[in-house]
């Protein structure tokens, strides 16, 4: 009896080792990379909330009127909306290329390695240099306009640097590879079989892209919107190479406020502000991911 | 009248010919197994049929129409696929209206079609489930009734019961046999167990390398099978060299190393094109269900002597292994009461004998195999 008493108890104190021990590991495992996101991202975050609610630089009182401020006069809201434009506008040019460009590559491309690392490729090119190279291309007398001229396509310079197409042409240039990679991968974790069989149940190609190869790579697309929309949101550097002071983003003004004007308050509102939009956008997103539907699902 | 008509299918990949100069006609109504073992061109075969590969000469048609040129989406043919294909983001009930929807069927009819064909795939109230709730069988059935529920004229499976274990899969058998009864539409089903296709079909077509063994109903093809290839794919077959001895007519006598048996109808037990002239070469086969245990009971066999090197049990059938002087036989029977390493008696009357070409020369094929 008392040889299995203390059978039972080395097995009990065995188990309870391995518990004890398997919550420290886990405690390990959870606890350093989220004291590292407390430390350097969420006391950030709080924060610049809690400056956007300060007068002038620290100590001061507080107050609401930067909020005002942005939300009243027309520059900050005309700056916003802008900045909402172009974030729209270079997202929908990205996720069409990209899907076109991943469609390709999943479907009718041998080699997708070497063409995925080619569209990679621009990205280990310093960003500032990519975007010297646009403004090469777009500027008065530059690449464009002289092939432009000498083809005939134009007789005379273009005029689209500084303009609100030179920045959305270089929002879209510098996102369509980090688009392109979450549509490849949705495209090709889908299974073939599936679009033969839409066309076996008499779904022509433009039918079965809609109810099937679409559908099944919603979330890839979601993915890839949420990529390119919410860095797009925030740029400052291209459209301040590219747009001047013609084109002002949100992003900008910030950049400006910390850097130029050393208003932090105000910048920290703004910063605020777009916070809560990118917020507001990922949580559509994850709902779109998760139970709402896109368009096509449906019977049509 | 012929549903379905094949006519000098070939299709090649780059050097390789994967289905070679295959001609064959399936009946209204009609269960035909294509049968092969992988590699042999059979899927090929029917995803030509479904419009998913273009041949590289030859026609298929359907009804009589040419469809060989015609997209999948313009074909009257549905198929039900070896991954089974469902539709992950669509429920049981969109997964099987899909192709209504595309036909243009209204709403109404298509919510009573669709609850018809679950009623005969025994799925009733299934509509609303999602593709993930369902276990292999239900998927199995919500396949096939996606497929049948827009009538086509054909449905072609791609070995969709591989994946089944055994009892599913016999159970699905059955039931295969009963909806095609029901529905009476035409089945082509390709698979690589001859298990599965000789308990569903009433013809097989038999596929080596592309090309066609032989098309015939499940009794021939096992009672006469039309080469060597075909005898050893369809079921066991132990062979035995051996040569003439005596001939008169179709009448002769067979010898190997001293062992005789007489064959009356040798004609009608030749397998290949088999030289029965005296002194020519033959192998003598026998399925492992023609092999008797113990000592003859009448005169006339061949018989020979031979260790137990193994035993299984198959059902009520015990599977020995012996080891003879001819190598390894197989023989299936209801004999229980042999044990490994026991010497044995194995013989076989001459009613149960194959004449095949001998084993030395490559096996002659058959000239198309083509039955009316």
């Amino acid at each position: 009896m008392s040889v299995a008493n203390r059978g039972r108890q080395v097995l009990e104190s065995g188990a309870e080792y391995v518990r004890e021990h398997r919550r420290a590991r886990l405690g390990l495992l959870v606890g350093i990379p989220a004291s590292v996101l407390v430390a350097f991202f969420i006391l950030p975050l709080l924060t610049m909330a809690w400056m956007s609610f300060l007068a002038d630089m620290p100590p001061a009182p507080l107050t609401l009127e930067h909020y005002i401020r942005i939300f009243t006069g027309d520059t900050y809201i005309t700056v916003l909306w802008r900045t909402a434009v172009l974030t729209v506008q270079s997202t929908i040019i990205v996720v069409v290329l990209g899907y076109v460009l991943a469609y390709s590559i999943a479907r009718f491309t041998k080699r997708a390695t070497i063409v995925l690392l080619l569209i990679i490729l621009p990205f280990w090119t310093n960003y500032i240099v990519r975007m010297y190279a646009l403004i090469n291309i777009f500027q008065s007398g530059g690449v464009l306009d002289t092939v432009m001229i000498l083809v005939g396509l134009a007789n005379e310079p273009s005029g689209i640097m500084y303009s609100h197409t030179a920045v959305l042409i270089g929002l879209a240039y510098v996102w369509l590879p980090l688009a392109t990679f979450p549509f490849y991968a949705s495209l090709t974790n889908m299974d073939g079989d599936l679009i033969d069989a839409s066309k076996d149940l008499g779904a022509g190609p433009i039918k079965t892209f809609l109810r099937v190869t679409l559908p099944m790579t919603k979330n890839g697309v979601i993915a890839g919107i949420v990529l390119v929309a919410i860095p797009a949101f925030g740029s400052f550097i291209t459209p301040a190479l590219l747009g001047g002071t013609n084109v002002l983003m949100v992003g900008m003004v910030i950049e400006q406020q910390f850097a130029a004007s050393f208003n932090w308050p105000f910048g920290s509102a703004l910063g605020m502000v777009v916070t809560v939009g990118v917020v507001l956008l990922i949580g559509v997103g994850s709902w779109l991911g998760a139970g709402g539907k896109l368009a096509g699902g449906g019977d049509e | 009248m012929s549903v379905l008509t094949i006519s000098d299918l070939r299709k090649e990949f780059g050097d390789l010919v994967a289905v070679d100069d295959v001609n064959f006609a399936v009946d209204d109504g009609e269960f035909v197994s294509i049968l092969g073992p992988s590699g042999s061109g059979k899927s090929t075969i029917l995803r030509m049929i479904a419009g998913f590969e273009t041949p590289t000469a030859g026609t298929i048609e359907i009804e009589g129409e040419n469809v060989t040129a015609a997209p999948p989406f313009d074909r009257e043919v549905n198929m039900v696929f070896q991954s089974l294909a469902l539709f992950p983001h669509l429920t049981v009930a969109e997964n099987i209206g899909y192709g209504l929807v595309e036909s243009g069927v209204p709403e109404d009819e298509r919510r009573e079609r669709i609850a018809e064909m679950l009623e005969v795939v025994e799925l009733s109230g299934y509509q609303d489930r999602n593709i993930d709730q369902l276990s292999g069988g239900e998927q199995q059935r919500v396949a096939l009734a996606r497929a049948i529920v827009n009538e086509p004229k054909i449905v072609l499976f791609d070995e969709p019961l591989a994946s089944l274990d055994r009892k599913l899969r016999q159970h699905m058998q059955f039931e295969l046999q009963r909806i095609q009864e029901e529905t009476g539409i035409t089945f082509l089903y390709v698979t690589h167990d001859q298990e599965v296709a000789m308990a569903v079909s009433d013809r097989m077509l038999v596929l080596n390398d592309g090309e066609m063994e032989q098309l015939d109903s499940v009794e021939t093809i096992y009672d006469k099978p039309a080469s060597k290839f075909v005898a050893q794919f369809i079921g066991d077959i132990n062979l035995v060299p051996a040569s003439i001895v005596e001939a008169n007519g179709t009448d002769v006598t067979v010898d190997s190393r001293g062992n005789r048996i007489h064959v009356s109808d040798a004609a009608g037990r030749c397998v290949d094109a088999v030289s029965l002239e005296e002194g020519a070469d033959v192998s003598v086969g026998i399925r492992p269900t023609g092999i008797t245990l113990g000592d003859p009971d009448r005169e006339d066999v061949f018989s020979v002597r031979g260790e137990i090197q193994n035993r299984g049990y198959a059902g009520d059938e015990t599977v020995y292994t012996i080891d003879t002087e001819y190598g390894s036989f197989t023989a299936n029977t209801e004999d229980r009461s042999y044990d490994i390493g026991d010497d044995v008696t194995v013989w076989w009357p001459a009613d149960e004998v194959y004449l095949f070409a001998p084993e030395t020369e490559t096996a002659s094929v058959s000239d198309g195999g083509g039955e009316p």
